[in-house]
């Protein structure tokens, strides 16, 4: 009875921070709609052929992220390739990296007249961004589905098959639901991002519903437009429970499992082919932007941007905490199902997730701005509550994971020495977690920390992030300086993820 | 984990008492860039002690997000002031009741035309709707219906109407001459070959490296323009007695409906409309054009009083505005 309680309130706290902003947005969105008007917006050949654009765009972005990330997945985990813990720590940069942040670099190396500019300025361009932004998602999905096939299994194949049978025939099929999982996933994040697509003057959905807020001062429009973006994420995430939860095993600890072994020959050619790729993908865009700084323009961006700098820091560690809590807690109510509804709980978060940051932006705007909430509205907290909103369902989906690994034998056995469920959670379920807690906790801060849209619509007079301070800079600023922040802004976030990588936490 | 659950009560502690409200400081959203803007504001701060908060616009949402932040806000406004770099939305801001009046005593020597009659918004440091034109170029345009002129074939650029200074242009242009010329107008621009640009920071780069023989931009774009060096120079367009004249953008500031900090907020409007805010966003490198009579105008442009003004009600442009949204996108889809 008490776990029930407990559960109805870490429910009711989420429904503050992340379901009623939403709700509040579409009620506001719906009330005294006008059905000629509807059809009208949505029978606008532009509207169409913008919404189809970027669903064209969404599935190619996933499906070669997803292709591509699996293979260098399989690669990394499945072989001994030398230098696979060095390239899975640069290829997960650049989505450590504000998309827009290599989107400029990219500008900065093709420019916007020459020969390539009309590839760079479109669809092409703006689908390779994304493609390196997103691939270290399957990358790191397939390699921890990899190490979750047991080894003995492969063994019996290897009975009638060599080692390339076995990856083809056992390992491949075993890993499709991380393939499904990531091409969801990449799926429905590209269908949402649009900053790399207002960089690069791409005519994406999401751009058009922007359009609407922006240029025609048309918050109706733009909230019905955005509805589209409701119903492709709430059917994305109907396939995920459909299929994916269906196939999906229950995850265990990661464990030995059988290694191809390459001749040197082959570790030559990865190596090769890989450092060619980090160049192109990572280093090559990024050095052409930060080639810009010296130290003279490194200085002064410092010195312009320290209270933003601060500012950043303060809200992301404040969100990462709270995130941390939250989705633990979130993740023991869905993992121990306390509710009846928890399924609903669980999907309303990952929704949440994969909402466009414009939505739930207006959502906290139209919820929390009341003057008996001005505490929360006019200071720097509704940007943290709308960073938990936002992330809630990374850091309940890791803690998740950990807590299905717990072995069931100690939860029973605390039940049967008289522990009640607070005692079990305390002394056992936090300590045992103690690690996934602090991944999470980084995990939370670098998403908080290179968050820009929901802190650019949401951010109190004389509060601005870093991110923020960027963006707003770049209008007229100089390009030395949007270097040097944007510097700034990359090694705050890699240095302390790579700190905590060699602390082996993440 | 007791150590998260004390970070956390701190922290959030902290952030809900980060609000400074202390009646020394005033809270302003501005739509003019950070880069020109924020030395002003630090200016006020310097020589009144008092603490500015402001909330800035990004490129990126087309100088309109703190517009839409205003107008979401209205129940319950956060900001005192606002600083649009156009009047066509305080215009906006005026019919939708967010606004209160203020006579500014700095507002005087400004010509009405740039001042809201009911004193709701005033305008001042102004850009200039102009042509930025190669040095390569063998031909002059001379007004802004040599778009549609068949000597200019396939050598013009225009920004994307849909945005920012090209849109309140067109409606200027609407209200002033009337819909069937514009529309006529309008076509044969597209017939003549038109490009269109993104930006209009775009069209003076296409201009500068000579793909295109000139461009309507605003007057900050030619400065910067001229400033490094391009081979362009300046056309100030329909400056003949009889045509319609160059179309000016102020700046606009107003005091918000039910302000937190009223006083503070009138000194500030007071500053950013006094002579030496005119001249230091003239010095600055967005090159305003003051609208007081007797400041110094920036090097590169005529001052104020020695051009042919375009005469609008600006609340008619806006309203034009509104309206022309739409089948200025259907003309872009064509």
């Amino acid at each position: 009875m008490q776990e029930r309680k407990f559960a109805i309130g870490i429910v009711f706290i989420i429904t503050l921070i992340g379901f009623l902003p939403l709700i509040v947005m579409l009620f506001h969105a719906l009330s005294g709609l006008e059905y000629e008007k509807v059809l009208e917006l949505f029978a606008k050949k532009a509207i169409v052929e913008s919404f189809f654009q970027s669903l064209l765009l969404s599935a190619f972005v996933a499906f070669t992220s997803t292709l591509l990330g699996t293979a260098l997945g399989l690669l990394f985990a499945k072989t001994d390739f030398i230098a696979s813990k060095l390239f899975v720590s640069l290829l997960i940069v650049p989505l450590l990296v504000p998309p827009y942040i290599l989107a400029l670099g990219w500008i900065d190396i093709i420019g916007v007249e020459s020969v390539l500019s009309g590839w760079l300025f479109g669809f092409w361009g703006v689908a390779w961004v994304l493609i390196c932004v997103y691939l270290p998602i399957p990358i790191v999905l397939s390699m921890l589905f990899v190490k979750q096939i047991a080894p003995n299994l492969e063994n019996m194949a290897k009975l009638y098959t060599d080692e390339w049978g076995v990856l083809r025939f056992i390992t491949l099929p075993r890993i499709m639901p991380a393939f499904v999982l990531s091409f969801l996933l990449l799926f429905i994040l590209s269908f949402s991002e649009y900053s790399v697509a207002n960089v690069l003057r791409f005519h994406s959905f999401s751009l058009e519903s922007f359009v609407r807020f922006s240029a025609f001062y048309d918050f109706k429009s733009a909230m019905l437009l955005s509805l589209p973006m409701l119903l492709v994420a709430a059917l994305v995430l109907l396939i995920e429970r459909l299929y994916v939860e269906k196939n999906l095993t229950k995850m265990k600890t990661p464990q030995r499992i059988n290694i191809i072994k390459l001749s040197k020959k082959q570790q030559l050619f990865f190596s090769v082919l890989l450092i060619c790729f980090v160049f192109i993908i990572l280093l090559l865009p990024l050095f052409s932007l930060f080639s810009h700084v010296t130290l003279q323009s490194l200085a002064l961006a410092f010195d312009k941007a320290l209270f933003p700098l601060m500012n950043s820091f303060v809200y992301s560690l404040s969100a990462a905490a709270l995130l941390t809590l939250l989705g633990f807690l979130s993740a023991y109510v869905i993992s121990f199902k306390f509710l009846s509804l928890w399924r609903f709980f669980d999907g309303g978060i990952v929704f949440l997730f994969t909402l466009p940051a414009t939505v739930l932006g207006i959502g906290f705007i139209l919820l929390y701005n009341r003057v008996w909430l001005d505490f929360i509205y006019a200071s720097a907290l509704i940007v943290i509550l709308a960073y938990v909103g936002k992330y809630l369902a990374l850091a309940v989906k890791m803690s998740e994971h950990r807590l299905q690994q717990m072995p069931s034998s100690m939860l029973e056995a605390a039940k049967l020495s008289g522990a009640s469920w607070f005692d079990t959670l305390r002394y056992i379920l936090i300590p045992q977690s103690k690690k996934v807690l602090i991944a999470v906790f980084v995990v939370s801060f670098i998403f908080s920390f290179r968050e820009s849209t929901l802190t650019m619509l949401l951010y109190p007079a004389g509060h601005e992030t870093l991110s923020v301070y960027i963006i707003t800079q770049m209008a007229n600023g100089r390009p030395e300086i949007i270097a040097a922040l944007s510097l700034i802004m990359v090694l705050s976030i890699v240095v302390p993820f790579f700190i905590f990588m060699r602390r082996k936490v993440i | 984990m007791k150590q998260i659950a004390s970070f956390i009560f701190v922290a959030l502690l902290l952030s809900a008492c980060s609000k400074v409200d202390d009646g020394r400081s005033v809270t302003v959203y501005v739509s003019e860039d950070q880069v020109f803007s924020e030395p002003l504001l630090k200016a006020f701060e310097k020589e009144t002690g008092m603490h500015v908060n402001a909330v800035y616009d990004s490129e990126e949402s087309k100088s309109t997000g703190v517009m839409n932040r205003l107008i979401a806000e209205k129940a319950n406004p956060q900001a005192d002031v606002y600083w649009a770099n156009e009047p066509i939305r305080a215009e906006v801001l005026r019919k939708k009741g967010i606004l209160a009046p203020y006579k500014s005593p700095n507002a005087a020597g400004i010509d009405a035309v740039f001042l809201q009659k009911e004193h709701y918004w005033s305008g001042f440091s102004a850009r200039l709707r102009l042509f930025i034109v190669s040095d390569n170029s063998m031909k002059e345009p001379s007004s802004v219906f040599d778009y549609a002129n068949a000597a200019f074939r396939d050598g013009a650029v225009i920004a994307n109407p849909l945005f920012g200074t090209t849109t309140a242009h067109i409606a200027a242009l609407f209200s002033t001459l009337g819909d069937a010329q514009m529309y006529a107008f309008l076509k044969n621009m597209k017939q003549n070959g038109i490009a269109i640009a993104t930006s209009n920071g775009e069209s003076a780069d296409l201009v500068a490296s000579g793909k295109y023989l000139f461009a309507l931009v605003d007057s900050d774009d030619v400065a910067s323009r001229l400033k490094r060096g391009e081979k362009v120079h300046v056309v100030y367009p329909d400056q003949k007695a009889g045509e319609v004249g160059i179309f000016v953008v102020p700046n606009a500031v107003m005091l918000l409906a039910h302000a937190k900090h009223p006083k503070a907020a009138k000194k500030l409007i007071d500053y950013l409309l006094s002579k030496e805010s005119e001249a230091a966003l003239a010095k600055a490198a967005c090159a305003q054009i003051p609208l007081h009579k007797g400041v110094k105008a920036p090097s590169f442009f005529k001052p104020i009083e020695q051009l042919h003004v375009m005469h609008v009600d600006y609340a008619e442009v806006a309203q034009k505005l509104m309206q022309l949204q739409p089948s200025l996108k259907e003309w872009l889809a064509e």
